[in-house]
Parts: C-alpha cells; sequence; structure tokens
C-alpha cells in the first residue's frame, strides 16, 4: 500500500495539522480469520499516517463516485490530493 | 497459511481486544466488538462508525480529536472519579466524550442517528483512565 498508493492526500484533521492519507485497492483481503475475499468494488483501502509519518489507522472506507480510488468526500476531508499514480 | 508480513517484526501472539483503546498516533479512541473487516463509514469530523463487510452491521466506532475536545469541553464534563486501591482514578467517560462530539456538529437527523445508533450499544468498559490520553 505505502510502495505503491493509488492517491496521496494531505491534511487529514481539522484539529491536527498536517498528516497524510494514502489509497490503493489490494485484489484481496482477510475478512475474518482464515476467510479470504476479493477486495469490494464500492471500496478503497486507506492508510493514515500523522504528521510525523507514523502510521496509526488502515482501514477501508466507501469509494467515491467520481474517482474509485479516493474515499467519498475526499474533496472537503482532505487538504489536497498531492498524488496521483498514473499506472 | 501464508505468513504475515510483519511477522518478524512482532513480538508475542496477536490477540482481538473487544475494548476502547486509546491511540496515541492519531489522537483518537478505538472500538471494535468483532474481529473481522469492516468498512468506515464517516459521520462526521469526530465520529465514525465501522459496519462489518461481511453483513453491514455497526461492529465499532471511532472517536478523532479527542484533545480537542477536552480543550473545548474541560475535563470537567467528560471525567468520572472511582477509587482504586489508596487513591482515586480519574477516568474519561466514552459517552460524554460522544455527546460532546456531537455537540461541536449540525443537529441533523443523519448525525443524530449515528450517534444513537452507538450509545445504543455501548462498550462494556465505558471509561478510559485519564492518564492515558496522552497524544504521541
Amino acid at each position: 500500500m505505502l510502495e505503491h498508493p493509488q492517491r496521496i492526500f494531505y491534511g487529514v484533521r481539522e484539529h491536527n495539522e498536517g498528516g497524510w492519507c494514502y489509497t490503493a485497492r489490494p485484489a484481496e483481503w482477510y475478512v475474518k480469520e482464515n476467510v479470504v475475499a476479493a477486495f469490494p468494488r464500492n471500496m478503497v483501502f486507506a492508510v493514515y499516517l500523522n504528521p510525523n509519518m507514523r502510521v496509526y489507522l488502515c482501514r477501508a472506507e466507501y469509494a467515491a463516485k467520481d474517482d474509485p480510488m479516493c474515499p467519498v468526500d475526499w474533496q472537503n476531508r482532505y487538504r489536497g490530493l498531492v498524488w496521483k499514480s498514473t499506472s | 497459511m501464508e505468513k504475515h508480513f510483519l511477522e518478524g517484526k512482532m513480538e508475542g501472539k496477536p490477540e482481538f481486544r473487544a475494548e476502547p483503546w486509546y491511540n496515541p498516533y492519531g489522537d483518537c479512541i478505538e472500538y471494535q466488538v468483532a474481529d473481522e473487516a469492516f468498512v468506515a463509514e464517516r459521520i462526521d469530523e469526530l465520529l465514525t462508525i465501522y459496519r462489518s463487510a461481511i453483513d453491514n452491521r455497526p461492529v465499532g466506532f471511532q472517536i478523532k480529536g479527542v484533545q480537542a475536545i477536552i480543550r473545548r469541553f474541560g475535563w470537567d464534563g467528560l471525567v468520572v472519579a472511582s477509587e482504586a486501591g489508596a487513591g482515586q482514578v480519574r477516568s474519561i467517560s466514552i459517552v460524554a466524550l460522544l455527546l460532546a462530539a456531537y455537540e461541536e456538529g449540525p443537529k441533523t437527523l443523519g448525525r443524530r442517528r449515528a450517534y444513537a445508533a452507538v450509545m445504543e450499544s455501548p462498550p462494556k468498559q465505558h471509561t478510559i483512565p485519564a492518564d492515558e490520553l496522552v497524544p504521541a
């Protein structure tokens, strides 16, 4: 995820300056112990880093309709989209 | 079974605990009742509900900006005191924190329903010691 992100957003919290969100779509994920399933098409996986570049959260989120590699409402949630994969 | 990519870097056996905990790196309280995949449904700037990826039922929540809530409302409205051994322990009430978070945003039907859903199934451990709420 962090080595091959599809999108990188800057500014993830209103109360904490800075922070980053890396997103991508894995092919599969664990839905419970020993059960692997295809990653849902309407979701995107997000990894959050604080301003010290420490990972503090990773989770699936609903994908935006205008860009399935972005979490829903990304235009209002982050300060900006700073990197977009072209591959 | 395939080895987890972090297996060599972690010590001890992984253990799931259905208890709320303070994440100092994200300044948020995390709570998950079921050890299964979930999707995060962002309600507002302060509350996110976790829904099961299997059947969409609520399986947890996240309260963000804990320090900002404490600064805004002060400890008095959020803390419950309890006796522990010889001394008194100050703990923060998760329900009080949720109520404070609700007051921060617009009074919409969607927010009210979401906050009510979270408060209908509060964690068994409903407080967190105040001295644990230290951001990293």
